[in-house]
C-alpha cells in the first residue's frame, strides 16, 4: 500500500465512506455536525494544497482525508498537519488518508472511451429525438435526452431540448450517449456509456424561468416568456452527424444494435397544444423510460379526478431547490430522470420537451410536465425549424412528405390556398363577433359545456368561405388589455410585433361556416379579463378583422372599458386576485387562459 | 410567501444529507390554501434536492412527524450520484436527525439539521 506521504496511517476505506461528489468538501457524520476545528482544519488543507480531494469523518468517529495520488508528498504532508492534529486531539488516532484518482470535480462515470472494459463505443451517425446525451459542465456531467432535431437561423444542425439540461446556462460540451447502455436496456444509472470521441456539438443557449415561484404572487406575473424551459445544442457539422427528425421508439432490437434510427415514428411538424387537446393522448421518447405514453389530463378510469392542463404553468424544482416557473401542460405519462430535455410527441406532431415530473404514487398516477414547443420555440434566439421526418442533415434533396411550414405552431397539412379570390367563393366572407361587448362575468365559463349551453363567452363566425377549407382565428390582447397579463400566451412587449393571446384553426363546414368560442377560465377573477381584443380570422383567401371588449359589472355600461390603464396597473386588488388554481397535483393552472373550442360541426 | 413562522412544526428548517452533500430537505411555512401552491389545509411547503433533481412539493405535519406529497421537479439523470432522497415520502424527527422513509415506510436514510 505505498504512497507519496510518509508518517501517516493508510487504511482502505470502505464504500460507505464516499463523501459525495461535485467538488472537494466536508462531511458530517449523521449524529452531528463537523466540529469547528475540523472545518478550520478542512479550509486550511484545501488552500494549502490543491491535491486534497475530501476530508471528514470515516466509520467509527475516525477523520478522513482523500488525497490524489502521486501528488506532492511534502505538500500534502503539510497542508494535512492541522487535520492530522484535530483528528489526534478528537479521536485520538491519526487521521486516516486514502488515494484517490482524482478530486471531485466531475460526477461521471469513466466515458466508454477510456473504459478499461469493453471496446470504445463509437457513436452511430444518425441522431434522431428522443435519443440519450451527456452534458458536461463545470458543475458535473449529467444524463438528459435530445428533443428534436432542428434547423437554426443560419441553416445549422441544432437540437431543441431541455433548459435545466444545462442548468439554464449557454455553456456545456455534449455527447452521444451509447443506446444499449441507457437505462431503457439496463434498468440501471451505473451502465451509461458514451463517445467522448466525437462531440456531437454544445449548449449555445439554454433558459430555465428565469421566474421562480417566489416571483409570482399575482397573474399578472404569469409570463411565457419568462417561465421557460427551453434550450439549444448546436452541433459540431464537422464531426459528421446526421440529425433526423424522428423519434426513437426504443424498441428492444434498435436499443441493442445502438441503432435508435432503425425504429422511429415519424415528426412532421409542430402542434400548439389548446385545451381542445384535454383527453388525447401524448407519448413521449427518452433514455430512461423509452417511449411512453399518457392522456393530457389525468385517465378517470383510476378514480381520480380528471384535470386537464394545457397553457398552463408549473413550478418545476431542480437540483438546487429552486422552483423555476415553467409554461407547458400535464399529461398523465411515466416518465423519470434522465427522461428530461426528451421529445413529446401527439401523434406525428411534436408538442414539447420533458421539463419535469412527478412519480407515481399510491394514490397518484405519474405526471409529465412538458414545456410547450409551440410557445417555446417562439423565445428562442432566431428562427429554429423542428427538422421533419424525410428530411435530414445528409439529404436534404428528399422532399419531406408533408409541408413542413414556416410557422410550426399550427397545422401544417394545411392545404395549399390554390383558389383565387374569385374562385369557389360566390360571397365574400363575413366574420362576425357576436357579443362585441360582453361584461366580464358572462365572460367567464368553468367550461365547454357551460359556455355553450348558457351562451358565455364570445362568438366568432366566419360565413362564406369554402367548405372543408381552414380557418384560422386569432385574438389578440389590446393595447388597454388587462388580459394580456392573463392570456395564455403573452403578448410581447413589443406592440409593433404582437403574437396573438390565443389561436386555433378550424376546418369550416359544408355550408362554408366556420365558428369557435373563447372564454376566459374561471380560474381567474373575472375582472382580470377586462379589456379590448382584436379578433383576426383567416381564411385561405383573406384576412377579416373584429374586435370585442370585455367590460366591467354587468355589462350595461358602455363606457366600462377606461380602467385599463395598460396592462401593468390592472383593475383589481392585490388581496383578492386568487387566480391559481390548485389542482389535485398541486399545479399552478393559468388563472387568466382563455379557452377556445371550435365548432366544426353544423352552424 | 413560503415562510411564515405561525406553524407549529419542529419539522421546519433545513435538513442536509451526507452524501450527496448537495442533497437536503427544507420544510417551510404553510402553504397558502388553494392559491398558487395549491396547498391543502395545514400543509406547509417542502423544498429540497436529491443531488441531482429537485425535491419539492408539500408536507403535512403531524408532530415529529409527517407525510411528503411530490411536486414537480427536474428529471436528468447523474450517474455517480446515489439519489436515495428522491424516495422520500415521510419523515420522523429525533432530535436534530430527520429519519427519512420512503412509499413502503422503509427507512432510507437520515438528514441533518443544518446549523443555522
Amino acid at each position: 500500500m505505498a504512497h507519496p506521504t510518509t508518517g501517516k496511517r493508510f487504511v482502505a476505506l470502505s464504500a460507505a465512506v464516499a463523501l459525495g461528489f461535485g467538488g472537494a468538501m466536508i462531511a458530517g457524520p449523521a449524529s452531528a455536525a463537523p466540529s469547528t476545528d475540523l472545518k478550520t482544519a478542512a479550509a486550511e488543507a484545501f488552500t494549502s494544497s490543491e491535491s486534497i480531494a475530501a476530508i471528514g469523518h470515516g466509520e467509527d468517529g475516525s477523520l478522513v482525508a482523500q488525497v490524489v495520488a502521486g501528488s506532492d508528498e511534502a505538500e500534502v504532508e503539510k497542508a494535512l498537519e492541522p487535520a492530522n492534529a484535530v483528528a489526534q486531539d478528537q479521536t485520538g488516532e491519526d487521521l486516516v488518508v486514502q488515494e484517490v484518482a482524482s478530486t471531485y470535480s466531475t460526477q461521471s462515470p469513466e466515458p466508454s472511451s477510456t473504459a478499461t472494459d469493453g471496446a470504445a463505443y463509437e457513436a452511430s451517425d444518425d441522431v434522431v429525438a428522443g435519443a440519450g446525451y451527456v452534458v458536461e459542465t463545470s458543475a458535473g456531467a449529467g444524463l438528459c435526452s435530445v428533443g428534436f432535431p432542428a434547423t437554426g437561423p443560419e441553416g445549422e444542425d441544432a437540437i431543441i431540448t431541455a433548459g435545466h439540461c444545462s442548468g439554464g446556462e449557454a455553456t456545456g460540451d455534449v455527447y452521444v450517449e451509447r443506446p444499449s447502455t441507457s437505462n431503457v436496456f439496463t434498468d440501471s444509472y451505473d451502465t451509461a456509456e458514451w463517445d467522448q470521441s466525437r462531440k456531437l456539438g454544445e449548449f449555445t443557449h439554454s433558459q430555465y424561468g428565469p421566474k421562480v415561484l417566489g416571483d409570482v404572487e399575482t397573474d399578472a406575473d404569469l409570463d411565457p416568456e419568462q417561465m421557460q424551459d427551453f434550450a439549444v445544442i448546436t452541433v459540431d457539422e464537422s464531426a459528421g452527424f446526421n440529425l433526423i427528425g424522428e423519434a426513437a421508439t426504443w424498441s428492444e432490437e434498435s436499443g441493442q444494435a445502438d441503432d435508435l434510427a432503425s425504429d422511429t415514428t415519424d415528426i412532421t411538424g409542430v402542434h400548439d397544444v389548446t385545451s381542445e387537446d384535454i383527453g388525447s393522448e401524448v407519448f413521449h421518447s427518452g433514455r430512461t423510460t423509452g417511449k411512453t405514453a399518457g392522456d393530457i389530463g389525468w385517465d378517470e378510469s383510476n378514480g381520480k379526478v380528471s384535470i386537464g392542463i394545457v397553457d398552463g404553468y408549473a413550478p418545476v424544482t431542480d437540483d438546487a431547490g429552486n422552483e423555476y416557473m415553467v409554461y407547458g401542460f400535464a399529461s398523465e405519462t411515466n416518465v423519470a430522470g434522465g427522461d428530461s430535455g426528451g421529445a413529446v410527441m401527439m401523434g406525428d406532431k411534436a408538442v414539447g420537451v420533458v421539463s419535469g415530473g412527478i412519480e407515481a404514487s399510491a394514490d397518484m398516477p405519474a405526471m409529465l410536465w412538458t414545456a410547450e414547443l409551440a410557445e417555446g420555440l417562439t423565445h428562442l434566439p432566431g428562427d429554429y425549424e423542428i427538422k421533419t421526418s424525410g428530411e435530414s442533415t445528409e439529404d436534404p434533396s428528399e422532399t419531406p412528405s408533408e409541408d413542413p411550414t414556416e410557422e410550426p405552431t399550427e397545422d401544417p397539412t394545411t392545404p395549399a390556398p390554390t383558389p383565387t379570390e374569385t374562385d369557389d367563393a360566390d360571397v365574400d366572407a363575413e366574420l362576425s363577433v357576436d357579443p362585441q361587448e360582453i361584461a366580464a362575468e358572462r365572460f367567464l365559463a368553468e367550461d365547454e359545456e357551460q359556455a355553450e349551453s348558457d351562451d358565455r363567452g364570445v362568438k366568432y363566425t366566419v360565413e362564406g368561405v369554402e367548405p372543408g377549407s381552414e380557418v384560422l382565428f386569432e385574438t389578440f390582447t389590446g393595447s388597454d388589455a388587462a388580459s394580456a397579463n392573463a392570456g395564455s400566451e403573452e403578448a410581447p412587449a413589443e406592440e409593433t410585433d404582437q403574437e396573438p393571446a390565443k389561436s386555433i384553426t378550424v376546418t369550416a363546414n359544408e355550408d362554408g361556416v366556420a365558428q369557435s368560442r373563447i372564454w376566459g377560465m374561471t380560474t381567474a377573477e373575472a375582472e382580470a379579463y377586462i379589456g379590448e381584443y382584436d379578433v383576426v380570422a383567416q381564411t385561405e383567401e383573406e384576412t377579416l378583422e373584429g374586435s370585442f371588449s370585455v367590460v366591467a359589472g354587468d355589462g350595461d355600461q358602455g363606457e366600462g372599458g377606461d380602467e385599463g390603464e395598460g396592462g401593468e396597473d390592472l383593475p383589481r386588488t392585490g388581496s383578492t386576485v386568487a387566480p391559481l388554481a390548485a389542482g389535485a397535483a398541486g399545479l399552478v393552472a393559468l388563472g387568466g387562459a382563455l379557452v377556445y373550442v371550435a365548432r366544426r360541426r353544423q352552424a | 410567501m413560503a415562510s411564515d413562522e405561525q406553524t407549529s412544526s419542529i419539522l421546519q428548517g433545513r435538513w442536509e444529507a451526507e452524501v450527496p452533500t448537495t442533497a437536503f430537505l427544507e420544510f417551510r411555512g404553510p402553504a397558502p390554501v388553494g392559491g398558487l401552491l395549491g396547498g391543502k389545509p395545514g400543509e406547509g411547503v417542502l423544498s429540497g434536492s436529491d443531488g441531482c433533481n429537485g425535491v419539492g412539493g408539500w408536507y403535512a405535519p403531524d408532530g415529529e412527524t409527517a407525510t411528503i406529497r411530490r411536486g414537480l421537479s427536474t428529471l436528468k439523470a447523474c450517474p455517480g450520484v446515489d439519489t436515495w432522497l428522491s424516495k422520500a415520502s415521510s419523515v420522523r424527527a429525533d432530535g436534530t436527525v430527520l429519519h427519512v422513509y420512503d412509499g413502503t415506510g422503509e427507512e432510507i436514510g437520515v438528514l441533518t439539521r443544518a446549523e443555522t
